[in-house]
């Protein structure tokens, strides 16, 4: 199943479930990222991680290593 | 931990402005409190705490800046501080009687989940719509009206920026103390009441007092809550009674897990369903131009490098100027003061060199710390700390800081004070204090005039200018090869609780506003004054009385009286002769006699009886007592080594690191007794080992009174603890290594 990493920046997708990567963290449940939300990776660090989010018109900065745990479905 | 916020008398409304980040709250605090503010700690944390007070039409209320956060979650207790506060946890602060939530009007959905969180707790809430005019360059259109009835609660749009909407917020404010109202709770499956009366019922809290729904809510929700840490009963009892809790959920078809975030955005979705209007078309404006440029792999990474040396060339020279008039004007009033006390030695003593010397020994960071914080509020209000952070997470992440970290140890290469206070703008507690922890080890300029007196005495003269620049290179360097390591054990091994996960928004660029900086600067500068102020003048006092006592006229005399025996024996005359020459306080010897005083007194005091005392323990690292003494004296201030070891070698205590005398001195030392009687002293592994000494050791009274107020006594000790002990030890490698090898 695709994850946030595996979209091209400006590619939008639908989370469809966030898996516990070391365990759920409300803080990304409570920016809105959540199940049936339509994400869009709009922009990668210089150094190539952390990634920012598109969600809800707010750009949300995630490492990649929190983003693996964000399962999508490309729309 | 002491705050300085003092209870509010009964009366008085307690108000708590709380909302999202990035929602310019600190700017709409300011607009309703004016110069009124006060900054402190909360109660047994590290969080920085802001109160107010604000006028009302016939009265004055108490506002707490709360900090800004996404979500009532907790995984430590300093995340734990807005539930705290909300809950009426902190017996001095009170629960507040109004909450002024602040949303960014232009985010509304978001920034309600923590608004729904909140209505739990049935406290009358203020709905403040900031950054309104943001909302139409953003293609939105929201219906305030089909809002106010949804929420029923006033609505209020405001532009922070430019004041308005300040009267609207405090008529609003008298509206609820008239008649309460309050944001529609979400509507909880019946499963919920099950699980929140059984955590209830089964874990109370120390002190015997409930859980509040709000608090039980987070053990339910929460993996690792720190709500845990407040209950009576042990943490397995605590898991095992959350773990029934939430099987009513699973029997109910919910996933505790993820639960609470679907049901808060459904119940919030229904409260804003047609009232906010989208066009796409419009939904990016001059923030994504701006970041196609500074967050480019190229272009970022030069505009970041660019901006940062500014920012470090300003900590670092432009202070100097301001730095020198404070030195001046200190000097200046020594000088003014000093004849009138001529009469009484101690009392002048205790005035020159104690109490102004101490006051001047806090003052002169104030420049430092104004300019970056300057230049903090500038970064943050533009919303470019946020994309700073973005561009160097990843070269901290993996040591367990994070890209807010940067800044604070940048600043600390100049000076370590304002690079601590600095690190307030990192949320994650955790990263917060290792980056605290290591801010010392970075190469500050005190430590300059130390490097230049050894490398140019020592260095420069035999190995030439290339070996000079490089020693001055890796001294600068150790400190960040030390951190590294030691951020790294700290976050993984020290601190044991949960890391945040690096979680932030990337706010729209916004023109910051002048009020709003220098609010900043008078915030920072004054806290300084107050609560590290203090303490650097009190150890400035212990260490002047520690070098001034024991001191005596019969002292003086002996001293003297060897004085004239030494003269005598050289042949400049008989005891007559010399004494006559001394009486003339102009003549060559009365000025010999004065600095010969001065080692004399040193010598003997209490601080160079302990020096000599302690020696045998620097004796592994090639350090002889004067050495000692000087290290020891120089823990208040680390440049204070360049006028200790001045004093000592009787060459006077205003010569500097450049001074032709005090570097020959040094290397005309040699041992007086024992093995390695007549050789020199200061051999280059005992120079070197000084060097890394002075670039590990925590010889900064200023950097630990800091530690205190932003980290608590606890970190403030192991800092000194593990600071010192790691210098000892690079100094005795430095000399055995160097000594044995070569």
């Amino acid at each position: 199943m695709a994850n946030l990493l595996s979209l091209k920046i400006g590619q939008s997708a639908r989370v469809t479930q966030i898996r516990a990567v070391n365990h759920i963290d409300q803080r990304i449940l409570s920016l809105g990222i959540g199940a049936d939300v339509i994400v869009k990776v709009c922009k990668v660090a210089p150094l190539g991680d952390p990634i920012a989010v598109e969600v809800d018109g707010a750009q949300i900065v995630l490492r990649k290593s929190e983003a693996q745990g964000i399962l999508v479905e490309p729309v | 931990m002491e705050s300085a916020v003092s209870p509010a008398p009964k009366r008085t409304v307690r108000i708590a402005l709380i909302g999202n980040p990035n929602t310019g709250k600190s700017t709409l605090f300011n607009n309703l409190t004016g110069l009124r503010q006060r900054t402190g700690n909360y109660p047994g944390v590290t969080v920085s705490r802001k109160a107010g007070t604000m006028k009302l039409s016939n009265s004055t209320a108490e506002l707490i800046d709360l900090p800004g956060t996404y979500s009532l979650s907790a995984h430590s207790p300093d995340e734990r501080v807005v539930i705290d506060v909300l809950n009426g946890r902190f017996t001095e602060i009170g629960k507040p009687d109004i909450i002024l939530f602040v949303a960014d009007a232009a985010n509304l959905r978001r920034n309600l989940f923590l608004a729904s969180q909140i209505a739990t707790l049935k406290i009358p809430m203020v709905m403040i719509l900031n950054q309104w005019d943001s909302v139409a360059p953003s293609g939105q259109q929201i219906d305030l009206n089909l809002l106010k009835g949804r929420l029923k609660v006033p609505v209020i749009p405001t532009i922070g920026t430019k004041n308005k909407g300040t009267l609207e917020i405090i008529e609003a404010i008298e509206r609820l103390l008239e008649e309460p109202q309050f944001l529609p709770e979400i509507h909880w499956p019946k499963s919920m009441a099950s699980a929140v009366d059984h955590l209830k019922a089964s874990l109370p809290c120390v002190g015997n007092e409930l859980l509040s729904e709000s608090e039980t809510h987070r053990l339910l929700f929460d993996t690792h809550s720190a709500e845990v840490s407040r209950l009576k009963v042990s943490a397995d009892k605590a898991r095992k009674e959350v773990k029934t809790a939430r099987e009513f959920l699973r029997k109910d078809g919910m996933n505790p897990l993820v639960a609470e975030a679907m049901l808060h955005y459904r119940h919030i979705d229904g409260l804003i369903g047609g009232v906010v209007l989208k066009d796409a078309q419009l939904a990016h404006g001059a923030t994504e131009s701006i970041d196609r440029l500074l967050l480019h792999r190229g272009w970022g990474l030069a505009a970041f490098v660019g901006m940062m040396y500014v920012v470090f060339q300003a900590v670092y020279s432009w202070a100097g100027p301001v730095m020198d008039i404070i030195e001046m004007g200190k000097v200046w009033i020594q000088d003014l003061i000093g004849p009138a006390l001529a009469g009484t030695p101690m009392l002048q003593s205790l005035i020159l060199d104690g109490v102004i010397e101490g006051v001047g020994a806090f003052l002169v960071f104030l420049p430092q710390i104004l300019i970056l914080f300057a230049f903090i509020s500038l970064l943050e209000d533009s919303g470019y700390m946020a994309r700073a952070a973005f561009i160097m997470d990843k070269l901290f992440s993996w040591c367990g800081l994070n890209g807010k970290s940067f800044v604070p140890l940048l600043s600390s290469y100049a000076c370590a004070i304002p690079g601590i206070m600095a690190t307030r703008t990192i949320e994650d507690p955790k990263s917060r204090l290792a980056t605290v922890f290591v801010a010392p080890f970075m190469s500050c300029s005190a430590r300059l005039p130390v490097y230049i007196l050894c490398i140019g005495a020592f260095i420069e003269p035999v190995y030439g200018p290339w070996w000079a620049g490089f020693t001055l290179f890796a001294m600068h360097f150790l400190g960040l090869a030390v951190a590294v390591p030691t951020a790294w054990v700290v976050t993984r091994f020290v601190l044991k609780t949960k890391s945040q996960p690096f979680v932030m928004e990337l706010p729209k660029y916004r023109a910051p506003r002048m009020k709003d900086v220098l609010y900043r600067m008078w915030q920072a500068g004054w806290e300084f004054i107050q609560k590290a102020g203090t303490i650097i003048f009190l150890i400035t006092i212990i260490i002047w009385a520690s070098l001034y006592f024991p001191r005596s006229d019969d002292k003086a005399a002996d001293f003297q009286a060897s004085f004239v025996a030494e003269k005598v024996t050289e042949g400049i005359g008989n005891e007559a002769q010399v004494l006559a020459l001394l009486e003339d306080a102009d003549s060559e010897l009365a000025h010999e006699f004065n600095l010969f005083l001065g080692s004399s007194q040193i010598n003997q005091s209490y601080m160079g009886r302990i020096g000599k005392a302690i020696q045998p323990i620097f004796e592994p690292a090639g350090f002889d007592w004067r050495i000692s003494i000087s290290v020891l004296a120089s823990y208040p201030a680390r440049e204070v080594i360049i006028s200790t070891l001045g004093i000592i070698y009787s060459l006077g205590g205003d010569v500097d690191e450049e001074d032709g005398s005090l570097r020959a001195a040094l290397k005309n030392s040699e041992w007086q007794e024992g093995e390695k009687s007549s050789t020199p002293i200061y051999t280059v592994p005992v120079v070197i080992g000084l060097m890394v000494f002075f670039a590990l050791c925590s010889q900064c009274g200023a950097t630990t009174s800091i530690i205190v107020k932003e980290a608590g006594w606890k970190w403030a000790i192991i800092s000194f603890v593990y600071m010192t002990a790691l210098a000892w030890i690079g100094a005795v490698l430095c000399y055995q290594v160097g000594t044995n090898l070569f």
